[in-house]
This record gives structure tokens, sequence and C-alpha cells, in this order.
């Protein structure tokens, strides 16, 4: 069944069947069975109406109330504007801001991991993909949760650095959630103005998630003693409350660690040429900028029958087609020969850092 | 008061700059000099980004020098003379040419 909302030539608004007549013909509208109020109501709603009363015979709505839409026009016949998606508002334009979260690798029972440490501990770093602990933070890789320890005596943080596309917009409300094991989500919401470098967020918990700009970083505050244990956190625009807080919805581990390679990356193996003193490897990989290389295994070259330890990776040039190159120094005999690099473990980090 | 990046340069015996770097990634300062500081990704990557150009050419002569500790430009005379000094001299030994021949069966 399909019901319209339509005006008879009578003047009056009905919801009719448009399989039992499609000619509209006049009252009283004896040819329309009755249909559910709950129906009817459910369909004006959708279409912006509030307030509905249906005559006694429920075959016609008696009177409504149009919704306050600015500059969204309301019409009685076809489909209204949606006005509201999980309480996420309509703009001034009548469009919607579906929730998303602005974190990458938030899901922390599977977070991506790619240093592959179970433990991060010392002076401030990565850890996980795209997170950063400031000093004195333990932060534990579990099976379900990561687990970030104050021991020191200063505050300390779990930072993300908010991607080029996810930054905070003037004026507008976010809203940080957080689910730590063995307790309900909690989360709290702010608003951006500019004085703000910073918006503190004090979560039921007692936790506080600060938003800092203009640098567009998300921290987890963590004061001296702190234990948290994190199943996922997530950072929404818009203001919601119990009813409308967005479900957790994780993006899936290859979609996550396509997103995480862009910022950080570990490189074993490629191919290129030498000359007599530098190996120049290549590869197709596209990464946020051009990455930084730090050498944790410098691996070999093989190149001319012969296997040569490379002394360091001195720099690393990235080309218009997102390709790149790392240059090894080192003493290769004669140039123009081809050249692979094998059982290496460089880091390629192009992660964000302050502005 | 955040800290900025330092980014350090890293020259042979000649002041030529074979490497550059930042304070992000350096746990081992010796033999790096510092160059300048700043944020984003100029100063934080430095090794890919502080220079416009790569620091080598394709005839792997160094664009960039310290003088004095600071960073200057190499003119093309300077980078002429430091590819033709990397050529192989001939007879030195066997090229990429003399194994081809060789593969070919062609007499030198």
């Amino acid at each position: 069944m399909i019901y319209v909302i339509s005006k008879s030539t009578c003047g009056e608004y009905g919801v009719r069947d448009i399989q039992c007549n499609a000619n509209w013909t006049s009252c009283p509208y004896s040819d329309y069975a009755r249909i559910p109020d709950e129906l009817v109501e459910g369909i004006l709603a959708t279409q912006g109406y509030c307030d509905i009363t249906l005559n006694d015979a429920g075959t016609a709505v008696e009177s409504f109330t149009a919704r306050e839409i600015p500059s969204v026009p309301r019409e009685c016949c076809g489909l209204n504007t949606v006005l509201s998606v999980n309480g996420a508002k309509a703009n001034s334009q009548g469009e919607i801001y579906l929730p998303k979260n602005m974190l990458d690798n938030s899901n922390f029972a599977s977070a991506i991991n790619q240093r592959g440490e179970d433990e991060y501990y010392g002076t401030s770093g990565y850890t996980i993909d795209r997170w950063r602990a400031v000093s004195s933070l333990r932060v534990t890789v579990a099976s379900d949760c990561i687990t970030i320890k104050h021991e020191g005596s200063a505050n300390s943080a779990f930072t993300q650095y908010l991607g080029t596309d996810a930054k905070l917009i003037l004026g507008e409300t976010y809203t940080a959630a957080i689910k730590l094991k063995d307790n309900p989500v909690v989360w709290g919401s702010v608003t951006k103005s500019e004085a703000d470098y910073d918006m503190a967020i004090t979560l039921d918990s007692g936790t506080t998630v600060r938003i800092a700009g203009p640098t567009d970083r998300l921290l987890v505050m963590v004061v001296p003693g702190d234990v948290l244990n994190i199943e996922w956190i997530a950072l929404y625009q818009g203001e919601y409350t119990a009813d409308t807080l967005p479900e957790y919805q994780p993006k899936g581990y290859a979609e996550e660690l396509m997103t995480c390679e862009r910022y950080f990356r570990v490189f074993r193996n490629g191919a290129g040429y030498v000359s007599a003193s530098n190996a120049y490897i290549f590869s197709p990989l596209r990464m946020r900028t051009t990455p930084t290389a730090t050498v944790k295994e410098i691996g070999s070259i093989r190149t001319q029958g012969k296997s040569v330890t490379p002394k360091s990776v001195s720099g690393v040039t990235q080309f218009a087609g997102g390709s790149f190159r790392l240059t090894m120094p080192g003493e290769y005999g004669s140039a123009n020969y081809a050249a692979e690099l094998c059982e290496a473990k460089i880091w390629l980090s192009a992660d964000l850092g302050e502005g | 008061m955040r800290e900025s990046y330092v980014v350090y340069a890293n020259p042979n015996a000649d002041g030529y700059i074979t490497s550059v770097n930042s304070s992000e990634f350096l746990t081992d300062l010796t033999g790096w000099v510092e160059i300048d500081s700043g944020y984003g990704d100029r100063y934080l990557h430095a090794m890919g980004n502080y220079f416009p150009e790569p620091l080598m050419t394709g005839g792997e002569a160094y664009r960039y020098k310290l003088v004095s500790g600071k960073v200057v430009e190499c003119t093309a005379e300077e980078i002429k003379e430091q590819e033709e000094a990397l050529k192989p001299v001939p007879g030195d030994g066997v090229t990429a040419d003399d194994v081809l021949n060789a593969l070919l069966g062609v007499t030198l």
C-alpha cells in the first residue's frame, strides 16, 4: 500500500491509498478504507508535520501543524526534507550532517598497531597508530581495549592530532564519547569559540577530554595515578542526548589500516638501482606527506651478485605521482646496476604534529 | 607553551649537507648541526620537506652546504664541478657497458 497526502477539490487534506482510486473524486472519502492512525501520523511526521488530528473515521486529516523549518518548503504532496536523523540537526539549508566519528583508529578492541609493541612507555611519542602519548604515560595494548596509565607527577595525555579533513569549525558544537571497560558509555559536548585554545569536556566518569585548537587535537587528559581501560572513543560534530547519541560504529580493520598507512607504515623491501655510493630504492606507496625514515633494521642491498649493508637512509624523495624513493649511502661498486633492498625494517612516518 | 621542532643538518667533511632531520626523530645528535626551528611538516618531517629540492642532483652533486653554520645553496658551477669529479675514470673498473658487451660476445 502506498499512501499519499493529497488535497481534494473540497479543500480538505486527506490520506489516500493510491491503489484504491487513481482519481481524486470528491468528498466524502467513503471509497477509502481506514488506515491505522499511527501509520498516517508516522508518514506525516516524516514529512515535517506534527500534532496531527484525524477525523473520526480515520480517513482524513482534520488538522495538523507544520514544523517551522526556515527555508525548507512545506508541501502537501510528496515528501518534504527530512528534519533530523538520530538527533543531528538540519542547518539553514535543510542539510543534515550524519554523525561521523572524526577520529581514526578509535576501536581499541582491534587497534591498528603497526609499530608492533605490546607496551609503549618513556619519552613522548607515537604508540598505536595515530595516537601519541605524552611522557610518563604507559600504554598497553590488550585484545579488547588499551590501557593508559599515568606513572608520572604531572598531567599527561593520550592524543590524536585531527586529520586535515577534520578541522574544528568555529561556532560548532562537538561531542566526545568514551567507552571504558566495564562501564557505560559517557559523553559530553562543547562549542568551539574563537577565544578557546582548547575545550574541556569532563565526563561523568571524571575523565577529562579536551578538544584543542588551533592545533586541532583531541586529548584524553590523564592525571597521576589514573588507569583507563578504553574500548573505544569517538568525536562527533553536533550535540547529542542520551536518546540521540550515535551508536558507535567501528570503521572496520581494513579501512582503518588504509587510513593509518597514510600516516605511518613499515617499509621492508623494495627495488631500484645503485650508483657507486648510493642505493636508490623506489616504492609506489603514497603517504600524507613526504615521510621521515627511521631505521630499525637496515637490511641489505642485493646487487651485482653480492650483498651490501647500507650505512643509513640519508633522504626520502616523494614524486608527483605519489611514489617515493629512499636514498641509502653505501659502497656498492659499479653504478647503474639493479638493486633490491631486503629484510629491512624502516619506519616511515608522516604523522601529524604541532602545526 | 608548545615546543617547536629543531631542524638539523648532517654535513660531510667538505661542508656539503648529506642529510636533514628533526628533533622529533633524532636520538643521537653526533655530527648534526642545528640550522632552523619551527612548526608544521617542513620542520617536523624535515628529511623530505625542509628543502625545496632533493639534497642531491641526478649526478649526485650536493645542492646545499654549510658555510659558517649557515645553509648556502651551491652554485651551478659548484654542482658541475662535483658531478665532474664523480664521473668514473675510463679503465677504473668494469662498467655496465663492459658487462653487456661481454654478454653479447663483443671483443673490446
